[in-house]
């Protein structure tokens, strides 16, 4: 009777903490978009801008020779081209801001001394540190992939309004399957992209809450002086194959062995998922990343420069 | 009375300097603490022990938790504010409130706005834009509308004007605090506030120089200041300072009777701020 009740009261109570877990990680993801306004003013910007391109860009001679004259399957490879480059271009500049980020996030509040105020709120290092990351890995690649799905929209309803009034040629076709296997692929290789540098953003955020001045100088001395070490002591190169590795090998592994030329409507079916999201490597890299975090928040918990 | 905060044997060493050397002292509820003593005695890393931001030795409870190890559960019920520098420049005053609002289960609101309220800052002002007397009136916003168990403040009004100084203080003690909380403070401006405090602990050295209620001080320690002629007498009875003024002199005795001092002189309770000094320059001395 009693381990009953007992049991039944302690139900709410962690249903309560979890919630109030939640709005705190809320409120904390959300402060660090305060203070890094880049983190979604970049974004916004660059797919802004690449929407208004299509209103102004370059209406090339398509009433001469040069006219393109393309089939079906061939405008909807467009469409797909088009939302790839949308995302890639966007997720790019994303990719700048967010190297900085992960560098100064630990490193600005231990600056301007503000720690001692985040410090004074009844918030785990662990939280905070985990918040940053998510901001990382998470929610500004969904802010790019909103944002590279509304861009490319407006971009396309754009052209095919100068298509309709004669001001564009056309050479783009919307079907909805080909448009979803589209944002299908660039959701997945966003997930792809995350999972495969959590490591690289975790180990900048160790720099961040370690480093006592200057932590972007280091991210890039650091790693220099290191190969160089490893190349005058061990006369060997493992270092700097483990970062030329990182810097990019997933992608190889997804990409098609037999690649279909001029077929592009496969976009989702020819790339190798399963072989990607089941790479060792990739989630070898997660649990790296794991570890990098939990020295991160153990730094942070007793750096003490103020 | 329960203990908010029990203290044995901290320790904290930087090299070879001893911030904390055997720290032992005890603050119960309902009180408001002065904790007095020269730059680099070991103030500071006293709080940041007790706060949990600073490893250390020894033993320390602070409302029953161990800091080193709760520091999260603890800082439900602690509230702390170190010089008006730290609020970050880039926040906005909403966001501020946002913020506590969101991470912070015992905030209310309604209480920092009506604080506010009376203040000229702007909603949407950021901390950067304000001067500095305004962001110390933000800070005790967000503090008196957090509803904590002990208050820790380092030096919370440096650098202000007596306005800002005297109104800070003001708002604590009217609009804060109460007999189910506590308030632990470090200041230079000794004098200003030493009608503040109920309590007392003076750091030198890295040790606890004294520690008392400020009722039990004016039976232990008194004042006597003598002319010259009657120093000597006076001096038998073994002051622990003494310090010329105009031509007179002013002793510090600790433990003797008023009885046993009247006839010598004029005898007085020695403020808080004459105490601290004798007591330093006294230990120095031997």
């Amino acid at each position: 009777m009693n381990t009953e009740t007992a049991h039944l009261g302690s139900a709410p109570l962690s249903v309560a903490a979890a919630h109030e877990t939640r709005t705190t990680l809320v409120t904390l993801m959300r402060r660090e978009f305060w203070e890094h306004r880049g983190l979604w003013l970049v974004p916004t910007i660059v797919a802004a801008l690449l929407a208004l391109a299509t209103l102004v860009s370059v209406s090339f001679d398509f009433h001469g020779n040069r006219m393109p004259n393309l089939g079906a399957d061939q405008k909807l490879m467009v469409l797909n081209m088009s939302q790839m480059m949308f995302a890639l271009i966007i997720y790019v500049a994303a990719a700048f801001v967010v190297s900085f980020y992960a560098l100064d996030c630990l490193y600005a509040e231990r600056k301007d001394r503000s720690i001692l105020f985040w410090k004074s709120l009844p918030v785990s290092d662990g939280m905070t540190v985990l918040s940053k990351f998510l901001v990382a890995v998470v929610a500004v690649p969904l802010l790019v992939f909103v944002l590279a799905l509304l861009s490319q929209m407006a971009a396309f309803l754009v052209w095919e309004l100068r298509v309709a009034t004669g001001n564009a040629p056309d050479v783009v076709r919307f079907e909805a399957m080909a448009w979803l296997r589209g944002v299908t692929a660039i959701f997945l290789i966003m997930v792809l992209s995350s999972l495969w540098y959590a490591p690289v953003i975790a180990a900048s955020m160790v720099l961040s809450a370690w480093i006592k001045k200057n932590p972007l100088l280091w991210s890039v001395l650091g790693p220099v002086l290191l190969v160089m070490f490893e190349y005058i002591v061990f006369r060997t190169g493992y270092i700097s194959s483990v970062i030329r590795y990182r810097s990019g090998a997933i992608w190889k592994v997804l990409a098609p062995h037999n690649a279909h030329s001029g077929d592009n409507l496969r976009i989702l079916s020819d790339l190798n998922w399963a072989d990607a999201f089941t790479f060792p490597n990739l989630w070898l890299g997660v649990v790296a990343a794991a570890a990098l975090l939990w020295a991160a928040a153990r730094i942070r918990r007793y750096r003490d420069d103020t | 009375m329960t203990a908010v905060i029990e203290a044995t044997d901290l320790a904290r060493r930087f090299g070879a300097k001893r911030a904390l050397d055997g720290v032992s002292f005890r603050v119960d509820s309902g009180r408001i603490v002065g904790l007095i003593g020269p730059n680099g005695a070991g103030k500071t890393t006293a709080l940041k022990a007790i706060l949990g931001l600073t490893p250390f030795e020894g033993t320390l409870k602070v409302l029953g938790l161990d800091p080193r190890t709760h520091r999260d559960e603890l800082m439900r019920d602690v509230c702390f504010m170190a010089d008006v520098a730290v609020l970050p420049r880039w926040l906005r005053v909403r966001e501020a409130l946002d913020y506590c609002d969101g991470v912070h289960p015992r905030f209310d609101r309604t209480r920092a706005l009506e604080f506010l309220r009376k203040t000229d800052i702007q909603m949407k002002s950021r901390v950067r834009e304000l001067s500095k007397g305004m962001v110390t009136q933000l800070h005790l916003a967000l503090i008196l509308a957090i509803d904590a168990k002990l208050l820790v403040l380092d030096e919370p009004t440096l650098g202000l004007d007596l306005l800002y100084r005297r109104q800070f203080y003001d708002t604590l003690l009217n609009d804060y605090f109460d007999k189910e909380r506590t308030i632990l403070i470090t200041t230079h401006q000794v004098e200003e506030v030493e009608n503040l405090f109920t309590d007392v602990i003076f750091i030198s050295q890295g040790k606890v120089a004294l520690a008392s209620s400020v009722e039990d001080l004016g039976s232990r320690y008194l004042q006597l200041n003598v002319t010259a002629d009657a120093a000597a007498r006076a001096r038998a009875l073994n002051p622990f300072y003494e310090r010329e003024v105009f031509g007179r002199v002013a002793m510090f005795f600790e433990g003797r009777t008023a009885a046993e001092l009247t006839p010598l002189g004029e005898l007085r309770t020695p403020t808080i701020a004459d105490l601290f000094v004798a007591k330093m320059q006294g230990t120095m001395k031997t």
